[in-house]
């Protein structure tokens, strides 16, 4: 009996060494969280958040071509702006500014690693350092340039808040806030669009009913059962489901002309990393340059081969090139405009044929707000 | 008076009427009996006719756009699955479909059907069609459409019943026959329908797998024995989720894991040694030195993980402890013993291997974050958590019955704790926290880590469920078991357990159920799952604006086809298990 206690007792010991055997032998493995993109560069998702610029004193343009990947924060449920299409990749006006500064960066605009963000989730993401740049029709503000430690890029869409009604009921495009006296109008809750709409009917002096529903497609269905009287939301949204979901042209009518806020929307990126910055805002005013010089992503070669002028030749990587010198190579733009377009072109991909007219986001040549420093 | 109760009905009454007549005096017995009867009815029968209009007109209505839904497809599927890499998700559906055809087998489900019973299934899904076209207020091609098919379903059902007639009201048709009927319609379907070349081929040969396996388990039937075969294939089930798993988020390379080095060498001495040990405590003369071996290992088991070990000497340790405990109860005669040790080595191997392709890399190339979403990930969530969670809930359970107060009251603290929260807070925590009670080189992904918080929190509910069953076992029962000189373990895994479990089955379906749906929460932790796709994804597409409403509709006619289906299935397991009849 105690023969067998003893045997069974070295069993369990002997099982206990090998165990502590194979574990003092240096083998221990960490699971490998490494993805290695069809196109042959690695990419690394670094669980516990990566360094940013300021944290290491090197900037993240250098850890980003270094990683290889952009990660972009981006919206997954914004009509024209940023969503997913049938196959699960990201689309979207946003989607290509993200697109655009990874062809400037890293000379791929697929080296892009999304990462969909609410609202709330937004700025604790690019704080955090898990996203490189937020681009999620984010609207400037003084409190989050100011307190949240956002730095904006150029706004690249000019919106505004707007109220849609029905003609029906005696609206048009000339009424204004007053006239929706008693109405009962529905927003999507947890917005600045609730808190504007109702400064802005306080102001007009009318009283009416806010309704809030958790999306703007649930808003809408109310509106079109009648739930709702009229809806609010920044004008491209209205206008884009004006004309998709209006039952008839002419039924919907989107108000007042000068819309009740202004919403500058466009990317950020984190305070306090001006050579990241500089290279995500000139991303940016390379696509707008290229749209005022005539470039496009279908004449981009014959440009680069035979510039116009010397501000294309500058644009487009030739001599006395500006890029180098922000540490992106001399191409960056030209990968830009070849692999996403100039700004007008995006416009039209995304925006126009959902029925946003250019309206405020033209070319300041053609009466627009959209304007850029020269090249050079 | 002992008379005996005669049925004196004559043949010509049981005899069938023609099917005509037969309806008109069903409906003048059963529906206008009397002038109350015929009122209520009347009145039930039009609210009927008003609803499902409506319900018609509204799914037929023009501005309907369920163009959507099959153009989504593989958005609901599998959300931003790599396209390239979808062949997965035909794996391991495919892995799944064999696995049902072999039970289909093996279980004999679906027996067989009288002509005439089946002649009238027809005829009401014929009546269904004309009804469609009818009422619906659509388009004049869809009414035609149901039309037809509903005159054609309705003729042949009337023609089964006439042939069928008096001679046939045994039951001599198989039900299997009939579902290879439906499965070649709806191949049938598919090849008509225009959808991608690629996913056709793909569900054909979905199809054709479900159909040999079927085939196959009837072979395995004729070579092996029931027992065993329903045994193995029990087993593979449960070893299909984490290899379904492993085929959707990893790729089978062992690049970079020390193989050769650290896993085989710890697998073989974990059989070699562990399986002696096993050998030794089953064999029903370790006794006192069996119990203090079992508690070493347990001890060793739980200790291993506060220091640096690699996890599979820790998964194998725990392993080895539940061996190790279980042991003694299922030991005794030398064939138990081996059998141990045989599950033993198996039990060894497949951790040996999981642990291999966990830690390898996964080869995948993800467009962002978590690879699988949609449909797939609620059914990964749903069915991992359940299983997870059975053990667990059952052990909750028996502690919270146990005599001994320290179990007693860990479990019904645990209990009450969780059943306390909302499973939305348990989400949330787990995602935030479970990382940090587990050593620092693991890093789970959120599935995981979704997939636990589910598990955890549905075994709080199902351990109440389960202590209702062992709480309604006679006292007889426990008494009985105890003059037959079993051990406590041994009476409650072989008499009060078994029997406590099957009392709850329509308690325990009814938690499935809402599991299942339940695990639509995963959404706010940023899983996109079935519903998310179905609410927020899918809708906002520019090309898909408007589509609400569609897709809602067939995120719910899903989810209505899967826990009807649970439940159906729940029905015929009582039936045969003899719930609340014996």
């Amino acid at each position: 009996m105690n023969l067998k206690k003893l045997m069974a007792v070295l069993a369990v010991l002997a099982l206990v060494l090998t165990a502590c055997d194979a574990g003092g032998g240096g083998d221990e493995t960490t699971p490998t969280t490494a993805v290695t993109p069809d196109d042959g560069t690695t990419t690394e998702t670094t669980a516990g958040g990566t360094d940013t610029g300021a944290q290491t004193g090197g900037s993240l343009l250098d850890e980003v071509i270094a990683r290889g990947t952009l990660n972009c924060g981006v919206n997954e449920t914004l009509p024209g702006f940023g969503s997913k299409d049938e196959t699960g990749a990201f689309v979207g006006f946003d989607i290509d500014l993200c697109r655009a500064v990874a062809a400037a960066v890293l000379g791929d605009s697929e080296a892009v690693n999304y990462t969909a963000l609410t609202a709330a989730q937004r700025f604790e993401a690019l704080s955090s350092g898990s996203i490189d740049m937020l681009s999620r029709n984010t609207t400037w503000t003084q409190s989050r340039d100011g307190e949240l430690g956002v730095d904006f890029a150029p706004t690249t869409y000019y919106d505004g808040q707007q109220v849609m009604a029905l003609a029906a009921d005696g609206f048009d495009s000339g009424s204004g806030l007053a006239d929706l006296a008693g109405a009962v109008i529905c927003t999507n809750a947890g917005t600045t669009t609730e808190k504007n709409i109702t400064e802005a009917m306080q102001a007009a002096g009318a009283d009416f009913t806010l309704t809030t529903f958790e999306d703007f497609n649930i808003v809408l269905e109310n509106f079109k059962s009648g739930a709702c009287d009229a809806v609010t939301t920044d004008g491209s949204g209205l206008i884009s489901r004006k004309s998709t979901d209006e039952p008839a042209p002419g039924d919907w009518v989107i108000f007042p002309a000068v819309p009740i806020s202004k919403e500058p929307l466009g990317p950020g990126v984190a305070q306090g990393d001006a050579k990241w910055a500089d290279a995500v805002n000139w991303s940016i005013y390379a696509m707008i340059i290229a749209e005022e010089l005539g470039v496009d992503s279908s004449n981009v070669d014959a440009m680069q081969a035979s510039p116009p002028n010397g501000e294309v030749q500058r644009l487009l990587g030739g001599e006395e090139e500006k890029q180098t010198a922000m540490g992106l190579s001399a191409d960056a733009f030209y990968n830009v405009i070849k692999q996403v377009g100039n700004y007008g072109e995006v416009f039209d991909r995304h925006l126009t044929v959902l029925g946003l007219e250019r309206g405020l986001n033209a070319l300041w040549s053609d009466g627009g707000l959209i304007y850029a420093p020269p090249a050079r | 008076m002992t008379e005996p109760f005669v049925n004196e009905i004559s043949e010509s009454e049981v005899a069938p009427d023609k099917p005509s007549a037969g309806a008109i005096r069903w409906a003048r017995e059963n529906l206008f009996s009397t002038f109350f009867n015929s009122v209520l009815s009347l009145l039930m029968l039009a609210l009927i006719v008003v609803f499902v209009r409506g319900l018609l007109s509204y799914v037929f209505a023009e501005e309907r756009l369920w163009n959507v839904i099959p153009r989504n497809m593989k958005l609901y599927w599998t959300e931003a699955y790599p396209v390239a890499e979808m062949t997965r998700t035909w794996v391991s559906l495919g892995i799944v479909l064999v696995l049902a055809g072999l039970s289909l087998a093996i279980w004999k489900v679906g027996g067989k059907t009288a002509p005439r019973q089946f002649g009238r299934t027809l005829t009401s899904i014929g009546i269904t069609g004309l009804v469609v076209a009818l009422l619906a207020d659509a388009p004049s091609g869809i009414r035609v459409g149901a039309a037809a098919v509903g005159a054609v379903l309705f003729l042949a059902g009337q023609a089964v019943r006439m042939m069928a007639g008096e001679r046939f009201t045994e039951e001599t048709i198989h039900i299997r026959s009939v579902l290879l009927g439906i499965l070649l319609i709806i191949g049938v379907i598919v090849w008509i329908l225009p959808i991608e070349t690629g996913t056709k081929t793909s569900l054909t040969i979905q199809g054709v797998l479900l159909i040999v396996s079927y085939l196959l388990g009837g072979v395995v039937l004729r070579v092996v024995s029931e027992g065993l075969a329903r045994g193995v294939l029990v087993g593979l089930w449960l070893l299909s989720l984490p290899v379904v798993y492993l085929v959707v988020q990893r790729a089978p390379v062992t690049a970079g894991v020390p193989v050769m080095s650290v896993f085989l060498p710890s697998a073989v001495a974990f059989i070699v040694l562990g399986g002696g040990l096993l050998w030794w405590m089953s064999s029903g003369k370790a006794g006192e030195g069996g119990r203090l071996a079992a508690g070493v290992v347990v001890i060793a088991a739980l200790g291993c993980w506060l220091v640096s070990m690699p996890m599979l000497v820790r998964f194998l340790l725990l392993a080895l402890a539940t061996f190790a405990l279980a042991a003694p109860t299922f030991g005794g005669t030398g064939k138990a013993q081996k059998n141990i040790v045989i599950a033993w080595s198996v039990a060894v191997l497949i951790t040996a291997y999981f642990m291999v392709m966990m830690q390898a890399e996964t080869g995948l190339v993800g467009l962002q974050g978590e690879f699988i979403g949609g449909l797939n990930l609620t059914f990964l969530l749903a069915v991992s958590g359940l299983v997870i969670s059975f053990p667990i809930g059952i052990m909750l359970a028996l502690g919270r019955t146990s005599s001994m107060p320290i179990f007693r009251l860990l479990s019904t603290g645990y209990i009450e704790t969780v059943r306390g929260v909302p499973l939305i807070t348990v989400l949330f925590f787990g995602n935030l926290v479970i990382n940090r009670f587990l050593p620092r080189e693991v890093e789970l992904d959120n599935i995981v880590k979704a997939i636990v918080a589910i598990a955890l929190f549905s075994a709080a509910y199902l351990a109440e469920n389960v202590r209702g069953g062992l709480q309604s076992i006679p006292k007889g029962q426990y008494e009985a078991a105890k003059a037959m000189g079993l051990s406590t373990v041994q009476m409650t895994v072989f008499i009060t357990l078994p029997q406590a479990l099957r009392s709850v089955i329509p308690a325990i379906v009814g938690q499935v159920i809402s599991l299942f749906k339940d695990t639509s929460l995963v959404a706010i932790i940023g899983l996109a799952d079935f519903l998310r796709v179905a609410r927020d994804i899918v809708p906002n597409q520019p090309a898909s604006l408007g589509s609400l409403q569609e897709s809602l509709l067939f995120a719910m006619v899903i989810y209505w086809i899967f826990t009807f289906n649970v439940s159906r299935a729940s029905l015929r397991l009582e039936r045969k298990l003899g719930v609340g009849e014996r």
